[in-house]
């Protein structure tokens, strides 16, 4: 059992100096609020678990941000002084910044360091770790409610769990399943899973088999030709050793035969040599006749005739050029007039002419008409129609005077004769009027004329004048006119053969191609066709020449062979040398394709072992997989098991404390695995939501409880209470406070608080020596200060622990001087009451563990299931150490202890 | 009489595609050494002045040997032209010796023919094909039998006493065994040349034996395979783990070939790093790594704790599973708890 005996804070938080001490069973701590109880309570954890900081930035989630010394000069930390077992330890810690800075150190209650723990002591000692000990043994006024990362049932049920926050259940199945995941998942876009990626791979490596297998299938093929090539070789290679055998027999011939057959290869090299030969010039085609010769002469002689064309046309160019400038100014001038235009001046001219020689006419006759009886006529005429008038008037008139001494003949005669004269000057006037008329008519007519042929001559000056002549004289300027369409005409035939001469340019460059293209098919590269064509007939010369020869020397070889027809084999060996060598150079072909395909083959063991190690990665992947499945349902299992276990005895546990604090208000409840509580009200169950505030903290209060009565027992080390009841009302907070007080008989109870009624309930007065702790009514002074010894509070806890242990932990045994061995270590013998040996007491000697030289009882295997493996030895309540054992077993020979079931 | 000396091996699988070594660039190395291999017994004979190389059966595998390996095999016979080289084909090279490859064979070297007894005056070579009965032998040579199979199995020792066998060349098994055909014979199997992968762990060789009785196993394969166990337990960190496992072959040669198998109890939350072990060990031609250690477990702890982890415990402990899969099920569950990182072995 572990409890604080007092704390030494030399700066921590808004704390300075400050000291406290504690007793067993109930300590009441009352102090204004802002006195800094949270702080003493988280004091006290820091000084068991040290302080968390680590990256958080806010204050709250930062504790050692938040404990920070408000004053400046400061030193952060102080100590600890507590009883574990019997014994007293100081722990004393200061803080930095970080972990890094932060100092530790254990000592005994004589101030020796003890390296008994390290500075996981509070894991050690309280079997909790930080996390836990906020869930467990600490009860804040604020820790009920529903606060940080995560609600307080799921820290309740990783207590449950006993794991830390990250190692629980739903964090662990969590992982299993990402580990699942990252081996077989499919579903991964990114960092795909082992499965897939090997899949993937597989894939890849099927595709290299495939290609592989296809070459080596591929390579088969070939062998089997290069099979079939060689048996062919064989055979013909067999023929060939026949023919050549004779050959040989051939060869054994007579020394003429030899000649011959010497001069036969002779000719028979000169006519593949002149086959070669005639072969080349064949293919170059200098095998032409003459009338080709002619031809290439002829197309020379056109190709010389094109290049005097060709400057001939470039000449016509230079002087149609000069044509075609005259013809547009000949053409200005209207040069180009018809026939019809020159015919129609000449009779315009004519008409011209002619209409003046009768205007002329006219005039003259007029001008002597008029020269000669215009006014005779013009008195004579007036005179005569005047008489004319005058008389028939004359006459009328004497006739009237006359009348009656005129006879009617005389009357009529007059009459007659008046109107003779009338009428006769009628037709007179008439007369002188058409005369008049007439003369003026042939004036006119002269006039017209005269006019005529001004208009005539002025259009045929304005007509020459269009071409620039002005020579008034018509024959003239018609002979210039002449002369200038002949002109016309002229430059137009000059112009039609200049054009022609000029489109003959060019000729000679299509006759140089054509020419340059025959040589080059005839394989001659001279410049000067001359020379090519030179070269052309040489060539063909020499063809001839060889072909000549050629067919001299082939009747001549004919002629030869055919006199040893019988016993030819060249050709024979020739042909079956060629198909060898024909074969040989195919299979070289094959082999070269063959080793391509043989390396690409070979592929097939690569791909065999790729495949091979990806399959069994992903066999590995499946396997692992499965697994995981089959661990996170081993572990669902686990977490069922426990929750079967604990929730049973926290359920009984919870409704007992609610019955007991709630004055039987709420004796029926139910909580689930979940830490979910519906409370039982007016035969109804209702969810935790609808209840007070202060009902709540009740309930989480005996929750807790119930659960620490699972997980610990009555081997609770200590519990810390910062006034969890400030909702409660007076008769709960009564009955929780005698539950606490019931508790305080077992193990150490601390309990902050601002309230008086809790002082009233509980220890009221200090001391009024160190007036710092609380005393009963019945003390005078508090143990601190009326000296009493730890052991005796240790033995008190003792007394009133039951121990957790599965095995009867009230053991006493007698030690005696006799020595056995149990598990390899040798000891005293261990007697128990009933005088039974049932183990020996040996000394601890591990270094590394807290009973390091303690005493300790190993059992025999036939008692292990009564007692268990071994105990802790103690005497009067505190560890024994081996060298004492020996001296108290040396004077007295037997010694009685007891032990401690508990392992730790 | 003159002592003729042979040398016997067998079990070469040329060409091999070696799929369990898992790396295609590592097993293509591995295929050419076990030709070279070959071809060093074969100089080897040649220098040493041994009249026949016996090859027992197995010199090609499965069949699927590429031409290239069989034409590579032939060219070293013809090399070594002054050895005889008397081939058997086994179990798993029956396909490989086709007209082909007979064909292809030099002068001196002969595929046996099922019960062909190949007489050289002093000494005769018998070939037998799937234990097949053997005539008596003439009693005045040496009469060397090659046959391919299991002793007690296809091959029974007793048909082949008091047949006038000397010496009964054998393949099948990997590894170098002999035994007594009568008063007269041994049998003995050479085990294979070089081993394939690390079920062919130990010294691999051959076997040089001669017409006056003698016969020893020569040593003579480029590399080993090696199974090396390494107890790691308490070392709770890679260093230690490094350091152990280059301890436990640091007298071994670099070229051979390694399989660490990290073994012993580690604490809870503290895995074997096979990785690191891995990357600690190279410079080496092959290593792997597998992990079989188990967690340090206080059982009566667990077995008692009131926790998940003891509860999962229990739950484990009491499943119908085999122990390797539970071994491996702690491990996981404990890593998923401790939130360190779970590892495949």
């Amino acid at each position: 059992m572990t409890e604080i005996k007092r704390i030494r804070i030399a700066a921590f938080g808004k704390l300075k100096n400050f000291d406290m001490s504690f007793e067993s069973g109930f300590n009441a701590i009352k102090e204004e609020n802002g006195f800094g109880k949270t702080t003493v309570a988280a004091f006290i954890k820091a000084m068991f678990f040290g302080l968390e900081g680590g990256a958080k930035r806010a204050v709250d989630a930062n504790a050692r941000k938040k404990y920070t010394p408000w004053l400046a000069d400061g030193k952060f930390g102080g100590s600890l002084e507590l009883i574990h077992d019997g014994k007293t330890y100081i722990i004393t810690r200061f803080f930095g910044k970080t972990a890094a800075g932060d100092i530790f150190e254990l000592t005994d209650g004589a101030g020796i360091p003890c390296r008994d723990y390290g500075e996981d002591i509070g894991e050690k000692l309280l079997d909790v770790s930080a996390d836990g000990f906020e869930r467990c043994l600490y009860i804040p006024q604020s820790g009920i409610e529903v606060t940080g990362e995560e609600s307080i049932k799921g820290k309740l049920r990783r207590l449950v769990e006993n794991t830390e926050q990250g190692g629980d259940y739903d964090a662990a199945v969590a992982r299993l399943n990402d580990y699942k995941n990252r081996l077989i998942s499919p579903g991964r876009t990114r960092n795909l899973s082992v499965k897939t990626k090997a899949e993937q791979e597989l894939s890849y490596a099927r595709g290299e088999m495939t290609r592989a297998l296809e070459a080596g299938r591929q390579a088969e093929e070939i062998r089997e030709r290069i099979r079939g090539n060689n048996q062919e070789k064989l055979r013909l290679e067999e023929n060939l050793a026949r023919l050549k055998e004779k050959q040989r027999q051939n060869d054994e011939l007579s020394a003429e035969e030899r000649v011959r057959l010497a001069e036969k290869e002779k000719l028979g090299r000169r006519v593949e040599e002149l086959r070669a030969r005639c072969a080349d010039f064949e293919a170059r085609g200098v095998n032409v006749d003459d009338g080709y010769i002619c031809g290439l002469r002829e197309k020379m002689e056109s190709l010389r005739e094109a290049g005097r064309r060709d400057s001939a046309a470039a000449d016509a160019e230079k002087r149609l050029s000069g044509l075609l400038e005259e013809k547009r100014s000949l053409e200005e001038r209207h040069a180009d007039v018809c026939d019809e235009y020159v015919n129609d001046l000449v009779e315009k001219n004519k008409e011209a002419v002619d209409a003046k020689t009768k205007a002329e006419v006219l005039k003259a006759e007029f001008d002597v008409r008029r020269k000669y009886g215009e006014g005779h006529n013009e008195a004579h005429r007036s005179a005569f129609m005047l008489m004319a008038l005058l008389l028939p008037l004359l006459l009328l008139v004497g006739l009237f005077l006359f009348w009656n001494q005129t006879t009617l003949a005389v009357k009529i005669g007059v009459f007659i004769l008046a109107a003779a004269s009338i009428v006769g000057l009628i037709f007179y006037h008439k007369y002188q009027k058409n005369k008049k008329e007439y003369w003026l008519k042939k004036q006119n007519d002269s006039d017209e004329l005269f006019k005529k042929a001004a208009v005539l001559h002025s259009q045929i000056a304005e007509s020459f004048a269009r071409s620039g002549i002005t020579d008034g004289n018509f024959s003239v300027a018609l002979a210039e006119l002449q002369k200038m369409r002949a002109r016309y005409r002229d430059i137009l035939s000059e112009c039609e053969a200049s054009r022609a001469a000029a489109a003959e340019r060019g000729c000679a460059g299509r006759y140089e191609r054509e020419l340059r293209g025959v040589f080059d098919a005839h394989g001659i590269d001279e410049a000067d066709f001359d020379k090519a064509l030179l070269a052309l007939e040489i060539a063909r010369a020499n063809y001839r020449s060889a072909k000549k020869e050629l067919e001299e020397c082939a009747a001549k070889l004919a002629a030869a062979s055919e006199s040893r027809r019988a016993d030819d084999f060249s050709g024979g060996i020739a042909d079956i040398e060629a198909r060898v060598a024909e074969i040989t150079r195919a299979d070289g072909r094959l082999h070269e394709r063959l080793n391509v395909l043989e390396r690409e083959a070979d592929g097939v063991k690569d791909a065999e072992v790729t495949l091979a190690a990806l399959g069994e990665k992903i066999s590995r992947a499946v396997r692992g997989a499965e697994l995981a499945d089959k661990t996170a349902e081993l572990l669902t299992l686990a977490k069922d098991n426990l929750a079967n276990a604990f929730m049973p005895g926290i359920k009984e546990n919870f409704l007992k404390y609610m019955s007991v604090v709630t004055d039987d208000k709420y004796n029926d409840a139910a909580v689930s695995d979940e830490f979910d509580i519906r409370l039982v009200e007016e035969g109804g169950g209702h969810d935790f939501g609808y209840f007070s505030r202060g009902t709540k903290d009740v309930a989480m209060f005996c929750l807790r409880l119930a659960l620490i009565d699972v997980m610990y027992g009555d081997d609770l080390p200590f519990l810390l209470l910062d006034d969890p009841f400030v909702n409660a009302d007076e008769g709960n907070f009564s009955r929780a406070m005698a539950v606490i007080k019931e508790r305080a008989a077992k193990s150490q109870v601390i309990y902050f608080t601002c309230c008086s009624r809790e002082v009233l309930n509980m220890k009221y007065k200090k001391c009024p020596v160190c007036d710092l702790n609380y005393i009963s009514d019945e003390d005078e002074l508090c143990s601190v200060c009326a000296g009493k010894s730890s052991s005796q509070s240790v033995k008190l806890g003792l007394s009133n622990k039951t121990s957790s242990s599965v095995f009867d932990p009230s053991l006493t045994v007698v030690v005696t001087v006799e020595k056995g061995v149990c598990r390899g270590k040798t000891g005293y013998l261990a007697y128990d009451e009933q005088k039974r040996n049932i183990g020996i007491v040996y000394s601890q000697d591990d270094p590394r563990t807290r009973r390091y030289g303690k005493a300790e009882l190993s059992f025999y295997e036939e008692y292990e299931n009564e007692f268990g493996a071994w105990r802790i030895i103690k005497r009067n309540g505190e560890y024994l150490a081996y060298e004492t054992l020996q001296s108290l077993l040396d004077s007295r020979g037997r010694v009685t202890i007891t032990t401690d079931a508990r392992h730790r | 009489m003159e002592k003729k000396l042979f040398l016997h091996t067998a079990d070469l699988h040329l060409d091999s595609a070696l799929k369990n070594l898992g790396d295609a660039a590592k097993a293509a190395v591995r295929r050419r050494e076990l030709t070279d291999t070959f071809a060093r017994m074969a100089e080897y004979a040649s220098s040493n002045g041994v009249s026949g190389v016996i090859v027992a059966g197995d010199m090609f595998d499965e069949g699927k040997t590429s031409a290239a390996a069989k034409r590579q095999a032939a060219e070293i016979m013809k090399k070594n032209g002054g050895v005889t080289f008397f081939l058997l084909s086994g179990n798993h090279d029956k396909r490989a010796f086709d007209d082909d490859f007979t064909a292809a064979l030099p002068a001196n070297a002969m595929a046996l023919a099922d019960g062909e007894t190949v007489d050289f005056g002093s000494y005769t070579v018998t070939g037998v094909y799937g234990g097949a009965a053997v005539a008596p032998l003439d009693k005045d040579k040496f009469n060397i039998v090659v046959a391919h199979g299991q002793v007690d199995g296809d091959i029974k020792i007793r048909d082949y006493a008091g047949k006038n066998i000397n010496y009964l060349a054998l393949g099948h098994l990997h590894a170098y065994a002999k035994g007594k055909i009568d008063g007269r014979g041994v049998w003995v199997y050479s085990g294979c040349p070089e081993g394939r992968g690390f079920d062919e762990t130990g010294e691999k060789g051959f076997v040089l034996f001669d017409t006056f009785g003698g016969e020893k196993f020569v040593p003579f394969c480029k590399r080993r395979a090696r199974e090396v166990s390494v107890d790691i337990t308490g070392l709770d960190n890679y260093i230690s783990q490094v350091d152990a496992a280059r301890r436990a072959v640091e007298h071994m040669p670099d070229g051979d070939m390694f399989k660490i198998v990290l073994r012993g109890e580690l604490d809870e939350g503290v895995a074997a790093d096979v990785a690191a072990v891995r990357e600690g060990l190279g410079g080496r031609f092959f290593v792997r790594v597998t992990d079989e250690t188990t967690i340090r477990l206080d059982e009566k702890r667990l077995l008692a704790e009131k926790s998940l982890k003891g509860e999962f415990f229990r739950a484990v402990k009491a499943a119908a599973l085999p122990p390797e899969e539970k071994r491996v099920i702690l491990k996981m569950g404990f890593a998923a708890l401790d939130g360190t990182e779970i590892c495949d072995d």
